[in-house]
């Protein structure tokens, strides 16, 4: 910027907004040549007139009283010689100096203090904008980077939450299964203990009663009761067995027929 | 002493040519300007003060009045400054002079008057009769108001004159009086001292109250016209 800055002063003389363009701000050095910094307190004074330098002068001839005693001669000589002469405005002179005097002794500091508070109420508005500013970014930083540590564990949950699934889906087809297995093994059970039975006692059992349809009254004993029962239970078995055999066989002669 | 008493409140002239513009124009160097945002003690006190008198002596006015806000605080300052550097002794007061009050105030009031009645002439006109006046006296009060309105610029000006060039030429007399005491008895030259820095005191505060009047009164004239 600095170095853009003269060719933009060079670039014409009296061009509209070249008066801006020369009032250039943080360019560094507002002179070209390095400035020594100003001193923060001025030259030490006496009475507000005299400087120190001047007592420090007269030090080695007449040591401390001789600037008081120079100071004395010539208001004396003024007054005598009329050179200043005393009119009803020395009054006034006295006491407006005077009050002007006491006022600055008295207040003075203070008033100082104020003004340095205000330039440092100033500063502090701008330095609180900023740091407000700084820390809202550094908010935004942390949240941010906590956020993104968050998503990094995520995984996590999808692995649990796809091994739930697997699992149900697992349990489900297995149940199913089961549950095929169950239904077919139930069924074939059945046929094979109903042909166990025909293979086995069915038949006798049959031919010994006659193959009357049961459910009257019996003479019977304990054993034969209970292959009686067997008997009416395997003959109504049978007959449903047979009606399902029948069923089954109806079944297929339909479909055929439905085939056909 | 006669001839001493007036010769302060002559317009200085040094070798033919008049010092007074100097003078007029040196409070000028008093208000330094400065772009920094943080200045030095005597910039940014006065940056404060100026920022506390325009918000209290601008606030009642509307967006058209606040246009005058420059010409009225330039105002206060010039004559503040000018009053509180005529205390300083062998100085020259300008705001003593009637030729520059009178230069001051006239301009003013009438670019009230005149905004009022260009703006709102019904308004204006109608500051001319206070309400609820009986019918008969009507004519008598609208010349009366009217002698009341032409006599604001001339009351502006007399008002500052008279009150800086009094405290001026009292501070002269007593100060003479207890110059004169001095030989007869001291005592009562003493007590005469005290009523001189009593005096002056009152002056200082005059000095700033009289500024703070005239542009008081100014916006008084400008917000009764916008």
């Amino acid at each position: 910027a600095a170095a853009a800055a003269p060719s933009l002063k060079n670039a014409a003389l009296l061009r509209p907004g070249v008066l801006q363009a020369t009032r250039i701000f943080h360019t560094g050095q507002p002179n070209l040549a390095p400035v020594p910094p100003l001193p923060e307190h001025g030259g030490k004074v006496r009475f507000g007139l005299l400087p120190e330098e001047f007592f420090q002068f007269l030090y080695p001839k007449t040591g401390v009283t001789g600037p008081y005693v120079l100071g004395t001669g010539l208001i004396l000589r003024l007054l005598s010689k009329e050179i200043y002469a005393i009119t009803p405005e020395t009054f006034s002179v006295i006491s407006t100096i005077g009050f002007l005097v006491y006022i600055v002794k008295k207040h003075g500091a203070s008033v100082g203090e104020f003004a340095d508070k205000l330039n440092e109420q100033k500063i502090a508005q701008l330095e609180e904008v900023k740091q407000a500013s700084i820390k809202q970014i550094q908010d935004a930083i942390d949240m941010e980077k906590s956020q993104q540590a968050l998503v990094q564990k995520r995984h996590y949950l999808f692995d649990v939450q796809r091994n739930n699934i697997a699992m149900a889906l697992e349990v489900t087809y297995r149940e199913q299964l089961h549950r095929v297995y169950r239904e077919v093994k139930n069924r074939l059970d059945y046929h094979i203990s109903v042909q166990n039975y025909d293979a086995s006692e069915g038949t006798r059992a049959h031919d010994k009663l006659g193959g009357e349809a049961c459910g009257a009254e019996h003479l019977c004993t304990a054993g034969e009761g209970n292959s009686r029962q067997v008997h009416c239970r395997s003959k109504a078995a049978r007959k449903e067995g047979s009606s399902s055999a029948s069923y089954v066989n109806t079944s297929i002669p339909i479909k055929t027929a439905r085939n056909s | 002493m006669n001839e001493n008493l007036f010769t302060s409140f002559t317009t200085p002239v040094i070798l033919g040519l008049p010092l007074v513009t100097l003078i007029v124009l040196f409070p000028s160097l008093l208000f330094p300007t400065s772009n920094r945002l943080v200045s030095n003690r005597f910039v940014t006190l006065q940056q404060w003060m100026l920022q506390l008198v325009s918000k209290q002596m601008m606030s009642i006015h509307n967006s058209k009045g606040q246009t005058w806000t420059l010409m009225l605080m330039s105002l206060i300052l010039f004559i503040g400054s000018t009053n509180l550097l005529g205390l300083l002794p062998h100085s020259f007061t300008p705001t003593t002079q009637l030729s520059m009050n009178l230069g001051m105030a006239i301009p003013l009031w009438a670019g009230a008057v005149i905004t009022g009645f260009r703006n709102k002439t019904k308004a204006s006109l109608a500051h001319f009769l206070p309400q609820g006046t009986p019918t008969p006296l009507i004519p008598m009060l609208v010349i009366i108001e009217t002698i009341s309105l032409f006599i604001q610029p001339m009351a502006l000006a007399v008002r500052l004159t008279a009150n800086i060039t009094a405290g001026h030429l009292l501070i002269h007399l007593i100060g003479g009086a207890t110059l004169a005491l001095m030989s007869i008895s001291t005592t009562t030259a003493l007590i005469t001292f005290t009523i001189l820095i009593l005096l002056t005191i009152l002056e200082f505060a005059v000095a700033m109250i009289q500024a703070y009047v005239f542009t008081l009164l100014v916006s008084l004239y400008l917000h009764d016209n916008t």
